[in-house]
């Protein structure tokens, strides 16, 4: 097998070159096939994709969807800038206006439409003869002064202080449900019409008075769109600076050119391909087509750099494409395999966007076997190098300066140099596995995670978090008492159990408020008792309890019909990892410490327990995808070099770079989440390609008996440069990512673009210091433990 | 055949001349370290525990004694305090019922009654730290709104649908007074039940001829107690509480509260913002007008013989005569107030539906 294979990439080549025009029309087809295919692709962005569905939460969650508005809640603030509080004619006729206008807005559950403007909100006035109620804004509402007054009294008297008027008096509120599928005629809501509706409606009412401030789902969507659609500015961006980059390097245009051109081929059959497999373009997966750019540039450096040497040292443009062939197949595909499992790793995250992120991630690197090892071949044979770039830059004069560095990089090889490199990771190793302990998981920040601190979303949450008792992070419990007699809110343990748990999560730090069945039910029993708070409290009788039945209707959204299940709300103070997880911890304290008969307590729900379900799935997910990852490399790169040692050389600079990502992450306050969560993954997947190139050539000369010294020092040679000018490039274009307007992208951007350099130096820095010790004998006994030739094409040179 | 043994011999060689440094294997070893308490379960930062909130449940009901402070309210919860800004604890209560608890009340230095809904009565003789269960009743209980005495040694407890319980032994044991006076046929149910189809808040106006709920008794100072509550309920009795007769109406709203003032003088306030004031122990009343049009839940007579009201919305009015005239003083917050305590001439403790409130008298603003 091992001849085999040397042997089978060899008769590989020369079909590859004999049939090269053949292919090239068959290829040329395929490319033709995907661009066609890529103009179907559709932007998918959706609720359900962000959310961990395998999660017990979430199935929590999806099995109350369709009575419980769940986290796809929408709050659309009025603000009143201009003197005086929200109670004058110009304020309540854009309110009422704002009003209707959100009514019409498709997929809206009109039934949950809420505003001092709409019939479910009245105010209770008890007076002597009893009750009095009637809807805040009369009816017949001409805004007169009288009528204005009114309105002030009456929502004095509502109990919406706080809920749809801010407390301060300057805002109000306009809180609206938006459902997947339009409930008039059934058909999915299309998120896009959606924000263009809001954004017309913010334009409408947005004036020098009145700021219009919406938060929710839908509106967080829409900016996330207009950020994606910023990332297409950053792909030019990474594409000029690479294409300047490679000019540099290969001082050939049309090096640069044919690099380039194959760099992006991947690209267009990745994106022809996911309208086949009926996929679409989400916030992650829109960084995939970089991604496999910035590698396929990497691999069709290491491609024509191969072919340059050969042009150089004599060869016709089609031999060098044979020999470049021959050379670099076995390396680029074993690096692009690993690439693939790196992908393939980040699909144990029980996220739909994650997975997909995976998959396509997956997918692109396999295409790229195809483009990058069979295509640029048959181009290469069709290019004649420019005289001008037969001598590259760093073996001229000029670039002395190089030549000493790569002499500087080399003294690692040296055993005392090594030592002090030992010395230098350790103390680095110390400090950063001490940083990488305040990693959190989940945000770290508020507003929405998504997005930027001042972004126009986050600002608006916090003028809206800032002015009512509502909060935007609601986590939800849902009590399911399916098997009651009549109504369960009706029956004492039940709305007991509720009102023990609301005042119990009152206490839990972190939580800013609660509501729930209880607590309103309460309200409306001691409104019974003309207001007074010494009957603020639940009767133990079924009778006693009926009082108080106002509260218990399905309308509210607090609960199903007849009570069968009942969500407790609970607003926190913020969203961050830590938080949240401590208020899960205590919810299920109280749920393992008050059993009741007939009654189970199920988390979770709202946009608190989607983060909750989507930071447990994270956590879960870390260690076994590093595991993975990890195990899967040290695999592969064994069965490539056939030695442990080899193995360790390669991972162990990985595993360090790891270790730093965590503490730079911890430093940054960069939180573990979806977004981050696959960047080691990636890093790493992406990182072992500078080893696997290196070690490759360092056995292929410690096998001609050299020292390994020596091997490493003219494996630098042929393929340092290579190496660092990918990583530099690669650095780049994902660094291009940190301007995003997405803050996942940003921190995505920033984090792989500190992997790929700092695995880079890890592979030119801490490998050579690993062999010097761990191949001290040189070539000699990796040749008798190794023993046979190995699967490196060197065989085809002699 | 040869060859194989000189390459096997060179092999042995090759391994005693140790072919790899200690140096890297310290290193590997160094960093596997380093990933494992790396990437091990990683430290939660800790939480205060979760406690109850001062500021987040239901008071009713506080009293003093000395330097300790006493908290009741939702839930049936007993919070105590040796200072007005805490830190508050919860006391023990040796049968925690979860009813609400409406008021508590030192009857001497060291001993207290709290008494709450489903007829519930607590009692502790160490100033509020251990509670014990005189009375409860889960299934026919009414709910107690309130304590009143000492007077001539007899205790009262008074709640919903005329309730009114007595105890000649310092609140230990309990005998129900009928207020025979007003009876009338008694209802056999306790509440109504609503109609769910009917609009929410419809007049349900209860019956005329339900017993009414009682708020508040008080001493007159000729020895005669006064008793008033729901709908406009005023009556007296002069044999300290075994008969009651009605006085005359003077309002047809609900009166929350009756404070006993200096000089013969009576105050009786209620529903939106009605206060009455008798000079001559309860012969005659007048309306005061009072800043405000919000239901007034609770009052107290400082020690320098200033009236206090609370009320809905964080009102608290303050009399300087006597309850002839009251100003409101500004408190932080819409909560509803439902007592007050005076703690000396410039603070006051409120409790309410925000919890304990602390507010300083003359500065009039409120902090916590």
């Amino acid at each position: 097998m091992k001849f085999g294979l040397g042997r089978l990439v060899n008769r590989f080549s020369d079909i590859l070159i004999a049939r090269r025009h053949w292919l090239s029309i068959v290829f040329l087809m395929m490319t033709a096939g995907f661009g066609y295919s890529a103009t179907h692709l559709k932007l998918d962005p959706g609720f359900l994709k962000l959310i961990p569905v395998e999660h017990p939460y979430m199935k929590t969650m999806m099995q109350y969807l369709k009575n419980f508005s769940g986290a796809n809640t929408m709050l659309i603030s009025l603000h009143w800038k201009g003197k005086g509080d929200i109670y004058n004619p110009e304020f309540m006729q854009s309110m009422q206006q704002a009003t209707d206008e959100v009514f019409s807005i498709p997929g809206i559950n009109r039934t949950k439409v809420s505003s001092i403007f709409t019939p479910d909100v009245y105010y209770i006035e008890i007076t002597e003869d009893g009750f009095r109620g009637a809807p805040v804004v009369p009816a017949q509402f001409d805004r007169t002064p009288q009528q204005l007054e009114q309105v002030r009294h009456n929502v004095e008297n509502s109990g919406q202080l706080g809920l749809l008027v801010a407390n301060d008096l300057k805002s109000a509120l306009i809180r609206a449900d938006l459902q997947d599928y339009d409930p008039n005629d059934g058909s999915k809501v299309d998120y896009w019409e959606v924000q263009k509706r809001l954004e017309a409606l913010r334009a409408r009412f947005d004036n020098a008075d009145i700021e219009v401030n919406i938060v929710g789902f839908a509106q967080l969507l829409a900016d996330v769109i207009h950020g994606l659609l910023g990332v297409i500015g950053f792909f030019l961006l990474a594409f000029v600076i690479t294409a300047c980059l490679l000019y540099w390097y290969t001082r050939s245009p049309r090096l640069t050119f044919t690099a380039l051109t194959v760099a992006l081929l991947p690209v267009l059959w990745l994106l022809g391909t996911l309208p086949l497999i009926g996929f679409g373009i989400d916030p992650l997966s829109i960084l995939v087509p970089f991604l496999i750019f910035s590698i396929g540039v990497s691999h069709a450096v290491q491609m024509t750099n191969a072919w340059r040497n050969e042009v150089v040292g004599g060869a016709s443009a089609v031999e060098a494409s044979r020999a470049a062939f021959r050379k670099l197949f076995i390396p680029g595909a074993v690096a692009l395999l690993t690439n693939a499992l790196g992908f393939a790793v980040i699909m144990f995250i029980d996220i739909p966007i994650v997975r997909e992120l995976g998959v396509t991630a997956c997918l692109g690197v396999l295409l790229m076997i195809v483009t990058n090892k069979m295509i640029l071949p048959i181009i290469l044979t069709h290019v004649r190098l420019e005289s001008s770039s037969w001598k590259q830059p760093w073996r001229t004069a000029q670039a002395s300066g190089l030549t000493r560095l790569w002499r500087a990089v080399g003294k690692c090889a040296e055993e005392r140099t090594a030592l002090y490199v030992f010395g230098v990771c350790l103390l680095l190793l110390a400090g950063t596995s001490l940083l990488s302990r305040g990693m959190v998981i989940g945000d770290s920040g508020s507003g929405a995670p998504e997005l930027r601190a001042n972004s126009r979303y986050n600002i608006d949450s916090r003028a809206v978090a800032g002015s009512y008792d509502i909060g935007v992070d609601m986590l939800s419990v849902i009590v399911e008492a399916p098997d009651f007699e009549g109504d369960s809110c009706l029956h004492y343990p039940v709305v007991d159990l509720i009102d023990r748990f609301d005042l119990y999560m009152r206490g839990v730090a972190g939580v800013r408020s609660v509501t729930s069945v209880a607590g309103i039910g309460k309200l409306v029993i001691s409104a019974f008792n003309e207001g007074n708070p010494r009957w603020r409290t639940l009767p133990r009788s079924e009778v006693g309890l009926s009082t108080g039945s106002r509260a218990f209707d399905p309308g509210l959204g607090l609960n199903t019909e007849n009570c069968r299940a009942i969500q407790t709300l609970i607003f926190m103070q913020d969203h961050e990892g830590a938080t949240i997880a401590h208020a899960i911890a205590e919810i299920k304290k109280f749920i393992a410490a008050n059993p009741v008969e007939g009654v189970t307590m199920r988390l979770a729900s709202g946009n608190v327990g989607v983060m909750a379900a989507t930071n447990e799935a994270v956590a879960a997910a870390e260690v076994k995808m590093l595991l993975a990852i990890f195990g899967a490399l040290t695999l592969l790169c064994f069965i490539t070099f056939r030695s442990w040692r080899a193995a360790l050389c390669v991972i162990v600079p990985l595993t360090i770079v790891s270790i730093f990502c965590n503490a730079f992450m911890a430093v940054l306050g960069i939180g573990l989440k979806v977004a981050t969560l696959p960047v080691i993954a990636l890093g790493v997947g992406v990182g072992v390609d500078y080893g696997i190139y290196l070690f490759e050539r360092i056995t292929h000369y410690m096998n001609e008996g050299r020292s390994f010294q020596e091997s490493f020092s003219l494996a630098m040679d042929e393929r340092g440069s290579a190496a660092v000018f990918t990583a530099i490039t690669m650095s780049v274009a994902v660094g291009t990512w940190i301007l995003s307007a997405l803050k996942l992208q940003a921190d995505m951007g920033l984090l792989l673009s500190f992997m790929f350099l700092y695995n880079m130096l890890g592979a030119i820095c801490l490998l050579p210091a690993l062999g010097a010790w761990l191949f001290r004998d040189g070539g000699k006994t990796y040749a008798l433990t190794a023993a046979r030739p190995r699967i490196v094409p060197s065989s085809g040179r002699s | 055949m040869a060859r194989v043994m000189t390459a096997d011999l060179e092999k042995l060689r090759v391994r005693r001349q140790a072919t790899f440094g200690w140096p890297a294997i310290v290193f590997v070893i160094l960093t596997a370290a380093a990933t494992i308490f790396s990437f091990s379960p990683r430290p939660v930062p800790s939480f205060p525990p979760s406690v109850i909130h001062v500021d987040r449940l239901l008071i009713n009901g506080l009293a003093a004694s000395g330097r300790r402070l006493i908290a009741a309210g939702e839930q049936g919860h007993i919070l105590i305090a040796d200072s007005p800004t805490g830190p508050w604890r919860e006391a023990s209560i040796a049968h925690p019922r979860g009813s609400s608890l409406t008021q508590v009340a030192f009857i001497d230095d060291k001993t207290a009654i709290a008494v709450g809904h489903d007829n519930w009565i607590l009692r502790s003789d160490d100033r509020g730290e251990t509670w014990k269960e005189m009375a409860f009743d889960g299934e026919q209980g009414n709910a107690l709104l309130g304590i009143a005495g000492p007077y001539s040694g007899r205790l009262f407890a008074f709640g919903g649908f005329g309730e009114l319980r007595s105890s000649d032994d310092q609140g230990r044991s309990w005998q129900k007074i009928s207020l025979d006076d007003a009876k009338a046929a008694k209802s056999t149910v306790p509440a109504k039940p609503a109609d769910p189809n009917a609009f929410p808040f419809s007049d349900s106006a209860v019956s005329a001829d339900e017993d009414r709920h009682i708020y508040g008794i008080t001493a007159c100072s000729d020895g005669s107690l006064i008793l008033a509550g729901e709908r406009g309920l005023l009556m007296r009795s002069h044999d300290n509480g075994d008969h009651w007769q009605s006085l005359p109406s003077i309002y047809a709203g609900s009166f929350f509260g009756i404070l006993s003032l200096k000089n013969n003088a009576l105050l009786v306030y209620g529903m939106r913002g009605n206060v009455f004031r008798s000079g001559d122990a309860g012969a005659h009343w007048t309306k005061i007008a009072v800043p405000t049009d919000l239901s007034l839940f609770g009052g107290a007579v400082t020690l320098a013989g200033e009236v206090l009201l609370v009320g809905d919305a964080a009102t608290v009015l303050e009399s300087h005569d006597a309850g002839a005239s009251f100003t409101r003083v500004a408190a932080e917050g819409r909560k509803a107030f439902s007592t007050i305590l005076p703690l000396d001439n410039t603070h006051w403790l409120t409790g309410g539906d925000g919890g304990i409130n602390l507010i300083a008298g003359d500065a009039g603003g409120a902090h916590r």
